[in-house]
């Protein structure tokens, strides 16, 4: 599979961590894709789209120490690689160009 | 805060399926959440979370590849394309595996259909939970017909009780049309109906007091008027009498509930019983098979508490009953009624499939087992590569899981064949296959099945496998297995070798039982005779002419070339129904005593033709009047205890008539009537012939010179030159009658040889898989102790003693199960023989002895056939 070829899940994970800025961790994710996006999604599928994304270079992420709240263990804040910024970049530019021509369908 | 802290099997599954970074954040996420939680929503409904989180997030987090570190893993897909190269490396392995999953998964499978549909399925009309049969019983008989007396006491007098209805039977010519056609007639009462709840699919239901109107069931709606709507209202001719038809009752909804004589017949015509027939509180005639509802709120229990209650306050009032004063009413759901008599010996058939499914999995789960053992090296080498023990476990697990659904599909394959097969075979007394198929909770079952087998040779083994590192196995290397591997697989062997023992040894006791059913001496011929229930619309006014008809009839069918003789009987051997009547010695009267026997009213040839043997005296004459009889050697016996009872008086009394004396012209052999499992009951023969305008039933038997059914179309053409509207009803051969005596027996016979030989072929797989293994894996030792001057022959004997001794082992254990767990069950099963009979036990031991040392033995045979040069240079 090409690199910048992802699913409509992954696209919306993407667009959650962007909209999340530092604040990207899976739970955060997790909640705004329901409330933003109406995904609700199972923990499991959210995490393997993550670790998918990470595999594919379009995602980063930032370890923060283990804390008691977590039980001594460790927690990522996801952040969009610039790989994966290119990626939203030319998916976006390919929907605005279909948008425009459909905008036709939805007039009048 | 350690009250908070993440449910420990929460942190448990999530480190079986993940490692590494992946495995930190997650479990942290997931306690970070679980706190919120718990302060929001309090610690219970936080714990549901977790668990539904958890549960629903394992199969997806199986997938996720580990941390970005050293040890990423491959996912899935890629478990289970090195899963199908271990398969594809050894097929001979994993096709034992499978197809033992579905030999055990499939019979499991089938036998819980039949037992579903038979037993557990619901019944096909609406108030079918709360529908009782109400059976009396007497000392001599368990499952009495009431009669109008108490079903008329029952009415009024149990308040748990709403709707009691009864039923009777009989078979009636439907005249008109191309040719007349016997049909099964139920006549009910007015309340049958509704107790049952049951509506017809066109039309109505008859209300009281319309007792010339008919509802015809569907399949006699489908036969003869082709589904036509137009047959409401239509006018049909019952033996000359004109009936209106209102209604049609549905497909598929047998409702006639009384399965007396075997098989339970769904009627053709259901009417109902003239008023007169169930009013007063005459005891003479048990005939009335009454069914109730229960009182909506009243429990089964309830009612049976005011039934008993009710027929103490009856029978201290009653001095004259058919049965006998002492009468108790048994009150039983209809569908424990009807299935009661085959639910014990579907239950067992299952219990003994779960014995082979139990065998099956033994067997897999040793195979799993040593496969897990033998693939040691590769994971202590995977687990220094830097696999984890999650990732191992995972990939084990995974080729588990593929072996199972293989196993699972194929085994639902052999369901489907099974069940085909099972109806196929299945004996016609079996009531209610119609409900028989694979289902949903059919399907349900055969997963739970495959699931349990997945967990018990799957995760244990894999557990086991990962536990060790690489040091301690190279160390080991792969000279011996651990001791506590070597004794689960020992126990394996035990167990299999006791179940079977048992399965084996039930299966010799139900062979046993079905000889001595063939062997028994009925006290009749089985072969060349056709019986059949000869109804003729018109007898005449006179005893003289109705004599002369039943002559004509006679007469007519001997002309036939094939036909050797012909007989009259109000009944036939193995053909169900009772008629029976006292008699008495003249000492036994004298003193007011009488003795119960079964009447027999039989034209001459009637013995002649059933080859029922004459022990002394004669036979009947045309000429003889009612003062002569014939009684078997049961009620000379007990009339005339060790005297002559030829030319003695008899006194007989049917129920309805007068005391009357006749003279013994002739003893009889004792016959079963009822067949091989019941004793031949005292029976005493009149003439028909004097009485033969009486009679409400004349059964005809023909001796042919071959196979009766050949001979069919021209009886029924020679009583139909007699008279054109004569059918033969209900013919059957007696050689049939016998087979369905025997049917469910054979029918529970033939299943259990099945899953014996089954078990047993699986014991001595596992018992050689066993061998083989410790064989190969004390390669190795054998070899050095070959080089340092063993002898071989010793080697052998020890090899070989150690599987005897765990094939005897097996058998002592299951020598247990026998005595303790089949003697009760079995009881009821066995005829003549009992269940924990030495002779079966002894035998089947042998069997499985002989079995079990063949997988011990050759094996062993083929350790010895080792160069020590060659294993000492492997090892």
């Amino acid at each position: 599979m090409p690199r910048d070829s992802i699913g409509e899940l992954e696209h919306l994970i993407l667009l959650t961590i962007l909209n999340l800025r530092d604040g990207a961790s899976a739970p955060r994710v997790r909640e705004v894709l329901a409330l933003e996006a109406d995904r609700r999604v199972t923990r499991g599928a959210l995490y393997r789209s993550l670790d998918r994304l990470g595999e594919k270079g379009l995602i980063e992420w930032s370890v923060v120490e283990p804390s008691a709240e977590r039980g001594g263990h460790a927690k990522r804040f996801y952040r969009v690689s610039p790989v994966g910024m290119e990626v939203l970049r030319s998916r976006r530019a390919a929907l605005e160009r279909l948008w425009a021509g459909a905008s036709g369908a939805f007039e009048g | 805060m350690s009250d908070t802290r993440l449910p420990a099997m929460a942190r448990w599954v999530l480190r079986a399926v993940l490692e590494g970074d992946a495995r930190d954040f997650v479990l942290g996420d997931l306690e970070e959440e679980f706190r919120l939680r718990c302060a929001r929503a309090g610690r219970l409904r936080a714990y549901v979370w977790c668990g539904v989180e958890v549960a629903r997030s394992v199969w997806p987090l199986m997938t996720v590849s580990g941390s970005g570190g050293g040890g990423r893993m491959r996912g899935l897909s890629q478990d289970m394309g090195t899963g199908l190269r271990v398969f594809i490396r050894r097929p001979g392995f994993a096709l034992v595996v499978v197809l033992t999953l579905a030999v055990g998964v499939g019979g499991a499978t089938a036998m819980y259909s039949v037992l579903r549909g038979v037993v557990l399925s619901p019944m096909e009309f609406p108030n079918a939970d709360r529908v009782v049969a109400l059976w009396g019983e007497t000392p001599d008989y368990p499952r009495a017909p009431l009669t109008v007396g108490d079903y008329n006491a029952l009415r009024e007098g149990v308040e748990a009780l709403e709707h009691v209805a009864a039923g009777w039977s009989n078979s009636l010519l439907l005249v008109g049309g191309e040719r007349g056609e016997a049909v099964s007639v139920g006549w009910v009462t007015p309340d049958f109906f509704a107790a049952l709840g049951v509506q017809p699919t066109i039309g109505r239901l008859p209300e009281a007091g319309e007792e010339a109107h008919v509802v015809l069931g569907h399949d006699l709606w489908v036969r003869r008027y082709g589904r036509d709507p137009t047959v409401i209202g239509r006018t049909v001719d019952l033996e000359g009498d004109p009936f209106e038809v209102v209604g049609v009752l549905p497909e598929h909804i047998n409702v006639n509930l009384t399965a007396f004589s075997g098989a339970r017949t769904n009627h053709d015509l259901w009417r109902l019983m003239p008023a007169g027939w169930v009013q007063g509180d005459d005891r003479s005639v048990g005939w009335l098979r009454p069914i109730a509802l229960l009182a909506e709120g009243a429990s089964v229990a309830r009612a049976r508490e005011q039934v008993d209650a009710l027929m103490v306050a009856v029978n201290a009032t009653v001095t004259d009953r058919d049965g006998g004063p002492d009468l108790r009413v048994n009150v039983t759901p209809v569908r424990r009624d009807l299935v009661g008599g085959v639910a014990g010996t579907l239950w067992i058939l299952l219990g003994s499939v779960c014995g082979v499914l139990l065998v099956a999995a033994a067997n897999v789960a040793h195979l799993m087992f040593a496969r897990g053992e033998e693939r040691r090296t590769e994971v202590g080498v995977r687990s220094a590569l830097g696999g984890s023990r999650a990732r191992l476990v995972r990939q084990f697990l995974v080729e588990s899981s593929m072996l199972a659904a293989v196993g699972g599909v194929l085994g639902l394959g052999v369901a489907l064949i099974g069940v085909r097969a099972l109806l196929a075979s299945a004996p016609p007394t079996l009531p209610r296959l119609e409900s028989v198929s694979i289902d949903p909770g059919v399907l349900l079952f055969a997963l739970g099945a495959t699931a349990a087998t997945v967990v018990v040779f799957g995760v244990v083994p894999a557990i086991r496998s990962t536990r060790s590192d690489l040091a301690t196995t190279i160390a080991r290397g792969r000279g011996t297995m651990d001791l506590r591997g070597q004794r689960v697989s020992r126990w394996l062997v035990v167990v299999q070798v006791a179940l079977s023992l048992t399965l084996v040894t039930g299966t010799g006791l139900l062979l046993r039982s079905l000889n001595e059913l063939h062997g028994a001496d009925l006290g009749f011929d089985t072969e060349n005779i056709l019986t059949a229930h000869l109804q003729a619309p018109d007898w005449g006014d006179s005893n003289a002419e109705a004599a002369s008809k039943l002559q004509a009839f006679t007469n007519r069918l001997e002309a036939e070339q094939a036909v050797e003789s012909v007989g009259f009987s109000n009944r036939v051997p193995l053909g169900g129904g009772l008629y029976t009547g006292t008699f008495a010695s003249e000492a036994m009267a004298d003193a007011g005593a009488d003795a119960e026997a079964s009447f027999r009213v039989i034209t001459p040839k009637y013995l002649e033709t059933m080859g029922i043997r004459l022990r002394a005296g004669r036979s009947f004459r045309n000429d003889d009047d009612l003062g002569v009889a014939l009684v078997d050697e049961v009620a000379a016996a007990r009339a005339w205890p060790g005297e002559e009872a030829l030319g003695r008086r008899v006194q007989l009394s049917s129920i309805g008539s007068d005391p009357q004396w006749a003279e013994v012209v002739g003893i009889v052999a004792a016959v079963r009537h009822a067949g091989a499992r019941e004793p031949a009951a005292p029976t005493v023969y009149t003439p028909m012939l004097p009485r033969a305008d009486q009679q409400p039933y004349r059964y005809v038997a023909v001796r042919t010179s071959g196979d009766p059914l050949q001979h069919l179309e021209t009886l029924r053409t020679a009583v139909q030159d007699v008279d054109a509207n004569a059918v033969l009803g209900r013919t059957r051969t007696m050689a049939a009658l016998f087979d369905d005596q025997v049917a469910a027996p054979r029918f529970a016979t033939l299943l259990l040889l099945l899953f014996g030989a089954t078990a047993l072929l699986l014991a001595t797989i596992g018992l050689h898989g066993v061998m083989a293994y410790r064989m190969a894996r004390r390669r190795r030792e054998t070899g050095i102790r070959l080089a340092l001057g063993a002898e071989p022959g010793r080697l052998l004997r020890e090899a070989f003693l150690s599987g005897a001794g765990l094939v005897a082992a097996g058998l002592g254990f299951g020598a247990v199960l026998v005595l303790v767990g089949l003697d009760p069950v079995l009881r009821a099963l066995v005829v003549n023989v009992p269940p924990a009979d030495f002779l079966t036990v002894a035998g089947a031991s042998v069997v499985i002895l002989g079995a079990g040392l063949v997988g011990a033995y050759l094996p062993a045979r083929l350790a010895l056939a080792v160069d020590p040069v060659s294993c000492l240079k492997d090892g």
